[in-house]
């Protein structure tokens, strides 16, 4: 198995049994990347979850909860790199990318292109996925997230997205 | 001056030092007999926006589904190398 840019993960992320235990814990959360575009309308296919989370100490607490529930491997590491998940291992780091028996998920605590994390969250659209409410971020911030990324597939992705947020201003949907 | 610029910031814009305003741009072309005409079209993407309409016609949760199955049969179909699994 390989982890390098250019591979797949074996299945796509299943969306709700991820987020289920971080909405069932209260852990402050905004969906982006991918799967955020696709909550928002897009047809680009992805293949990880990706979360920005608040970083105060109670979130993390919870956040570390609900990732031992779900199950969660760092991704791409030894398997006997030691790891310990607790408050203190995702305080001492910020963006960790992990593989869990739902598919990949992304937990990061900034990313390149956003606003603070208040800014993104209050821009942020409330939408109902798979019986939770999950606050997606704007389609605004996917594309200044996306721009900044810079890849190739992100720049296909942005302009795909400035079509989206076209079409939700024409039919009056912020979201 | 008749542009209403100074010699050196006409030089510099010579010399490719600075870029011109907009307005001074449209004095210089104006001195040089020409109007300046700007225009701004939609970009051509290759977005097929029927898909986006179809796309939003679905919940969040819809979208979702489908782009999972979509990922899937992309996952499966792709000669990539694959990742670690759980």
């Amino acid at each position: 198995m390989v982890n390098d840019a250019r591979s797949l993960p074996v299945k796509a992320p299943e969306v709700g049994r991820l987020l289920g235990p971080l909405i069932a814990h209260g852990v402050d959360f905004v969906l982006i990347g991918g799967q955020a575009g696709i909550a928002h309308g897009s047809s680009y296919p992805s293949y990880d979850l990706d979360v920005i989370y608040a970083r105060d100490r109670d979130n993390v607490t919870r956040l570390v909860t609900s990732l031992g529930e779900i199950g969660v491997r760092l991704r791409g590491a030894p398997k006997d790199l030691p790891f310990i998940l607790d408050a203190k291992t995702i305080e001492n780091g910020a963006n960790f990318t992990f593989i869990t028996p739902y598919g990949d998920f992304d937990i990061l605590a900034d990313a390149a292109g956003m606003p603070s994390y208040n800014e993104l969250r209050a821009a942020a659209v409330d939408r109902e996925i798979f019986g939770h409410m999950v606050k997606v971020a704007s389609i605004d911030h996917l594309i200044a997230m996306k721009r900044a990324a810079g890849r190739t597939k992100d720049k296909l992705m942005v302009e795909e997205y400035i079509v989206l947020a076209d079409e939700q201003r024409r039919a009056g949907d912020e979201g | 001056m008749r542009a209403r610029t100074t010699q050196s910031a006409i030089s510099r814009i010579e010399r490719d030092k600075i870029s011109p305003t907009v307005e001074t741009l449209r004095e210089l072309l104006y001195l040089l007999g020409e109007d300046l005409t700007l225009v701004a079209e939609q970009r051509d993407s290759g977005i097929d926006r029927t898909l986006n309409a179809e796309r939003l016609k679905l919940s969040p949760s819809e979208r979702l589904d489908y782009g999972a199955a979509f990922a899937n049969q992309v996952i499966a179909m792709s000669p990539l190398p694959r990742r670690e699994a759980w």
